[in-house]
């Protein structure tokens, strides 16, 4: 059940990616605006739970203040574009994303110093209240009437220019980038980094007796998935051309746990999965009026008492049982 | 009650350590010295501390007070990943390896580790397969202990022993100066017991290790050590060959008065 980079792995990441990407991409040309939107969104989100499980999954760190990065990661790119409108967007998506991994690197020296677990969990919630109740409050980002106006960008690539804000263009320069990101992701968890993210998940305390640094990982893997969350959130912004305060809320920041307890916590695209069948329970509960959220929340409900280690998790179980049935037999220590 | 060491510069020096858990004074000023080369033995009856000195001793927890010195440096408080890179190496009382992950994944982590520890920098740094020397040295240390069959099995689905053994493999990664093992044969049976015995000694004799072990079974301690330690009530009451210590007669008095011998 654990991801490894075994030969096939990769092969098998890298086509279930371009599938997707594939799918993505082609929406405008076969279905309305409406889900073109949604499968914007999604793609955001799916970096959203993806970078929150590599705390999660990989590292061991739960944090219920994802949401505040995403936060930061809009609003940065928002107020810069709009005080600085020359600087070249790729320049600035990345400088947000580096802003967002320094934040969380302050945060995360204060935050994981002495405290994991429940401490930190509790003291990330509390950070996305404080950037909750400051985004509400400034009058530069628009308080609580939220930051309007952000205009989708021209991008120059140098031989050409591709203005974003024509057509579905955003759209598809907005699906190159998360594709950018996810790979990112798979790289982290799949390197050396990435096996020292997963010994310390395993057991801090046994990784801290082979000399591994265990703060300084934390801290990087804390950095890395908050980053990432800006540039996610960073992307948001022009996509909306709208926001307000409510992406720093709590409700938010449980978005990815929801997304990775749904679809699987230990397959890298577990939190992909997760978002994919919110978004489409979101979607075909839109015209209920106060009962999608009961909806929602009951289906969550089955899917996690139903496979406790998420829908893929529960389907590589189903897997094992079926073609290792001998093994089990004689190894009765693996029915635990 | 100090030790008097033969050797003239030992390794691993503890003097007048104290700890104090909150309701009980575990550790009331105890001196130990490991020399280079040892095999040093800390025994007791159950409760007399020796766990808690053994985590005084690997940085696992800091001493009240006193102080602890490799090779002359004080490492008192110096956190146990910084002692690793000193050359420490430390097995726990009931095994700890990576559950989740397989043997050889285990390996991997713990020889990345000792890369990383001795500023080796990966000749492809992107690549996510472990490197070619790396892969190497897996093998090799999975083969000294007896691991190589075993190596695509998730470290859970292992039995205690060959836990042990994988937790062994990992601490040999770091090519450790001091190996530490609390209670390396805890939970075992006879044979499994002498079957660790013969391992530890073994490694001893190739990697020329000095080696601090606490254990319950005598056989054990008489087999392995070169000197050894008694702990009592957070003091050492007695050091020595083990033959000293065997014939001190405090020590048959704690042994065989009052608390039951530990088999």
């Amino acid at each position: 059940m654990t991801a490894r980079p075994r030969g096939s792995d990769w092969r098998r990441d890298v086509a279930i990616g371009a599938i997707v990407l594939v799918v993505l991409a082609s929406l405008p040309f076969v279905t309305n605006k409406g889900i073109v939107f949604v499968a914007g969104t999604l793609a955001l989100h799916v970096v959203f739970g993806l970078s929150w499980n590599l705390m999660f999954g990989q590292t061991g760190l739960v944090s219920f203040g994802h949401a505040s990065f995403f936060a930061i990661g809009g609003y940065a790119f928002a107020w810069t574009a709009k005080v600085a409108p020359g600087i070249h967007p790729l320049l600035l998506f990345a400088a947000v994303g580096a802003f967002g991994a320094f934040v969380a690197f302050l945060v995360g020296i204060i935050a994981l110093r002495r405290s994991v677990g429940v401490y930190f969990a509790i003291l990330t919630l509390a950070l996305s209240q404080i950037v909750y109740l400051l985004l509400s409050y400034i009058p530069a980002l628009g308080r609580e009437d939220g930051f309007t106006g952000i205009r989708r960008p021209r991008l120059s690539l140098g031989f050409t220019t591709i203005d974003l804000a024509s057509g579905e263009n955003y759209y598809h320069f907005m699906l190159v980038m998360c594709a950018l990101l996810v790979a990112g992701l798979w790289w982290v968890m799949h390197s050396r980094m990435g096996r020292v993210f997963k010994s310390l998940q395993q057991d801090a305390e046994r990784a801290a007796f082979l000399g591994i640094n265990v703060g300084a990982y934390r801290l990087s893997s804390f950095a890395i998935a908050s980053g990432t969350t800006a540039i996610a959130g960073a992307l948001y912004a022009p996509w909306l051309q709208l926001l307000t305060p409510e992406i720093a809320h709590w409700t938010f920041s449980a978005r990815p746990i929801l997304y990775t307890l749904l679809g699987g916590v230990q397959s890298f695209w577990g939190p992909a999965v997760g978002a994919l069948i919110f978004a489409v329970l979101e979607y075909g509960t839109r015209t209920l009026h106060g009962l999608s959220e009961i909806v929602i929340g009951s289906i969550l409900l089955l899917v996690v008492l139903a496979f406790p280690g998420g829908l893929l998790g529960g389907l590589s179980r189903l897997r094992k049982r079926m073609s290792r049935k001998p093994a089990l037999v004689a190894r009765p220590e693996i029915v635990r | 009650m100090s030790d008097r060491s033969p050797a003239a510069d030992p390794l691993l020096v503890a003097t007048g350590v104290v700890k104090d858990y909150p309701s009980v004074k575990v550790l009331k000023g105890v001196d130990v010295a490991v020399a280079e080369g040892d095999t040093f033995a800390v025994i007791g009856p159950n409760g007399a501390g020796k766990t808690t000195l053994f985590k005084v001793l690997s940085g696992e927890v800091f001493a009240d007070s006193g102080t602890v010195r490799f090779e002359g440096q004080d490492v008192t408080r110096m956190p146990e990943w910084k002692r690793v890179r000193l050359g420490f190496g430390r097995s726990f009382q009931v095994a700890r390896v990576f559950p989740e992950l397989t043997t050889d994944e285990n390996v991997v982590i713990a020889i990345e580790a000792y890369e990383r520890n001795s500023g080796k920098r990966p000749t492809h740094r992107l690549a996510c397969r472990p490197s070619a020397d790396v892969r190497a040295a897996v093998e090799e240390t999975l083969l000294e202990v007896g691991l190589i069959d075993k190596r695509d099995e998730p470290a859970r689905l292992l039995s205690h022993g060959d836990k042990k053994r994988l937790e062994l493999a990992m601490s040999l990664a770091l090519r450790p100066r001091i190996l530490m093992l609390d209670e390396p044969t805890a939970g075992m049976s006879p044979a499994d017991r002498r079957g660790a015995t013969e391992l530890i000694a073994a490694i001893r004799e190739r990697h020329n290790m000095t080696i601090v072990l606490t254990e319950h079974d005598m056989g054990v301690v008489f087999g392995l050590a070169s000197r050894v330690a008694v702990l009592h009530q957070g003091a050492v009451v007695a050091t020595g060959t083990p033959a000293e210590v065997r014939d001190d007669p405090m020590v048959r008095e704690i042994y065989l008065g009052s608390e039951p011998v530990h088999a």
